[in-house]
């Protein structure tokens, strides 16, 4: 039983959950970039939400099953085949031992999930399985799929007696990705680094992402930023969402792979509610930042986690 | 004990400005409320992260304000003091030269100076188990190569400011690289995966490269 990859695209992994209580060990978050397109996949097969499914990004890619089973697409991914027929992402279908499954290249957004009804069959470093990149473990000896790639499977989820899984996400709850992605920030530790006009700039200018960007952060482009002071810190922690502002003044985004400590002055904190969108930001996207206080940022994320449990109940956002 | 500088972010929070035997206590301190999701040792600061779901700011803060005043009697155990051993061969540490120039010493005596160094881990970061020694000696700050290396070999010992990296996966660096140790310093099947943990004392016994070949064969 197993899934084959025959077109693996850009950069393709697998993915789970976060690694959790490690970062003191300096292993990065991991896990999917976009946890609540992860969420939402797992959910339509009736899968635990973190389960591992396949991360594709921003280009094609095609699979080919062995065996009947089921799968489900979400994410940024608009168009998905079986074959060659047209089937809708967001709602799970059956396929058959020998079809193909094609994922077209999204337009909007850079991250699609493709859940699988039967368990991927990786090794499971810390009871997780996501890939790590930079530790070289979890997901397939911890490297991207490639053309050929194999991926053993287990036996199919079962969905706990008296729960059916939708077999559509309803449509309401589709997140939507454009080319424009609004975060919220709290400052951060060293916000004051910023002279006065930069401490605006950051809120009021549009920035872009850059050309220069992966799992582990995006650059911003815009007008550079001034820091009044330039003294390198001691090495000190920073998490998915912290913005650092190299003495270049372009400041970056860290994103769920970033290093798990930075000596660069970390200026902004992108708040927990909205760090799932990080994930699908494409070069060239234009990104507002709006800032918030601690109590607000805090607000907005249980008013978020409220709305999101009624469909998904154990869904986390770290 | 400074003033208390506390940075709150939403969801997690910074102690900054500790004495390295503050943070172990903290740590240790902190590990016993059992109410962070994180607990990140800096060089001189500690991260608490916490999900706002089980702990308002308030509770968070009072937790966090609550290390300050009451650890006094916690004494932490670090794990037990290390030898890792190390191999000089030029092979091993290109930057060699480089190092023994800024130390004001000549190459050949930067092995005996390394090895007279009394080092402890400060925290990890950077890599996976990748950690940063530091000692009690004043040096002269070693820079950054001018040209990060793309690839550097796991095992790799480097010497960067006033500490002393070691790599325990290949990733890029612009860390000065001495030497080699042969111990795997993370290990994804074990737990902890690190081999080393804050506060654990590292001294270094060098081998030749006939030696390490030895044991890093596989």
């Amino acid at each position: 039983m197993s899934l084959t990859v025959i077109t693996a695209g850009l950069q393709s992994s697998i993915q789970g959950a976060p690694y959790r209580g490690m970062r003191a060990s300096a292993v990065p978050a991991c896990g999917a970039a976009d946890p609540l397109s992860l969420a939402l996949a797992n959910r339509l097969l009736g899968k635990p939400l973190g389960a591992l499914a396949i991360e594709i990004t921003a280009t094609a890619s095609a699979f080919r099953a062995d065996m009947d089973m089921h799968i489900a697409l979400t994410g940024a991914a608009q168009r998905l085949y079986i074959n060659d027929r047209f089937v809708t992402p967001h709602a799970s279908h059956a396929i058959r031992g020998g079809d193909t499954i094609t994922v077209a290249a999204p337009e909007t957004g850079v991250r699609s999930y493709l859940a699988l009804s039967h368990d991927i069959d990786v090794a499971r470093p810390f009871k997780n399985g996501s890939t790590c990149f930079s530790g070289k473990f979890g997901g397939l000896d911890g490297r991207a799929l490639e053309d050929g790639d194999i991926l053993p499977l287990g036996t199919a989820h079962r969905t706990p007696s008296g729960k059916t899984p939708g077999t559509s996400t309803p449509a309401k709850l589709r997140p939507v990705f454009t080319d424009g992605f609004l975060l919220r920030y709290v400052a951060g530790p060293e916000h004051e680094y910023l002279d006065m006009t930069s401490a605006a700039q950051l809120h009021i200018q549009q920035w872009r992402a850059s050309p220069r960007m992966n799992r582990m952060g995006i650059a911003l482009d815009g007008s550079a930023l001034l820091l009044t002071k330039r003294k390198n810190l001691p090495s000190g922690a920073v998490f998915p969402g912290t913005i650092q502002c190299p003495p270049s003044g372009q400041p970056f985004l860290l994103g769920v792979d970033g290093q798990t400590s930075g000596g660069y002055p970390r200026i902004a904190q992108i708040i927990r509610a909205d760090r799932h969108l990080i994930g699908q930001i494409r070069p060239g996207d234009s990104i507002k930042l709006v800032r918030k206080n601690a109590s607000q940022a805090q607000q907005i994320y249980r008013q978020k986690m409220d709305f999101w449990r009624q469909y998904l109940p154990d869904l986390r956002l770290d | 004990m400074s003033e208390r500088d506390i940075y709150l972010a939403d969801d997690w929070i910074l102690l900054r400005d500790l004495e390295p035997t503050a943070i172990w206590r903290f740590t240790a301190a902190a590990d016993i409320q059992g109410q962070w999701q994180e607990i990140v040792p800096g060089i001189d600061s500690l991260a608490l992260k916490y999900d706002p779901l089980v702990l308002d700011m308030d509770a968070a803060q009072i937790l966090a304000g609550q290390l300050y005043g009451g650890t006094a009697t916690i004494t932490p155990q670090p794990a037990k003091p290390i030898t890792l051993t190390i191999c000089y061969d030029p092979q091993f540490g290109p930057d060699q030269a480089l190092v023994a120039n800024h130390l004001g010493i000549e190459v050949a005596d930067l092995p005996e100076w390394h090895l007279a160094q009394e080092y402890h881990v400060a925290m990890l970061g950077f890599l996976p188990g990748f950690a940063y020694l530091r000692g009690p000696a004043d040096i002269a700050d070693i820079p950054r190569l001018d040209v990060p290396r793309a690839h550097v070999v796991s095992g790799s010992v480097g010497l960067l400011g006033q500490q002393c990296g070691l790599y325990p996966v290949e990733g890029p660096g612009g860390w000065p690289i001495i030497g080699r140790i042969a111990a795997r310093l993370f290990d994804s099947m074990h737990s902890p995966p690190a081999l080393l943990s804050p506060g654990q004392k590292v001294s270094f016994r060098d081998i030749s490269r006939a030696e390490f070949d030895a044991v890093a064969a596989p």
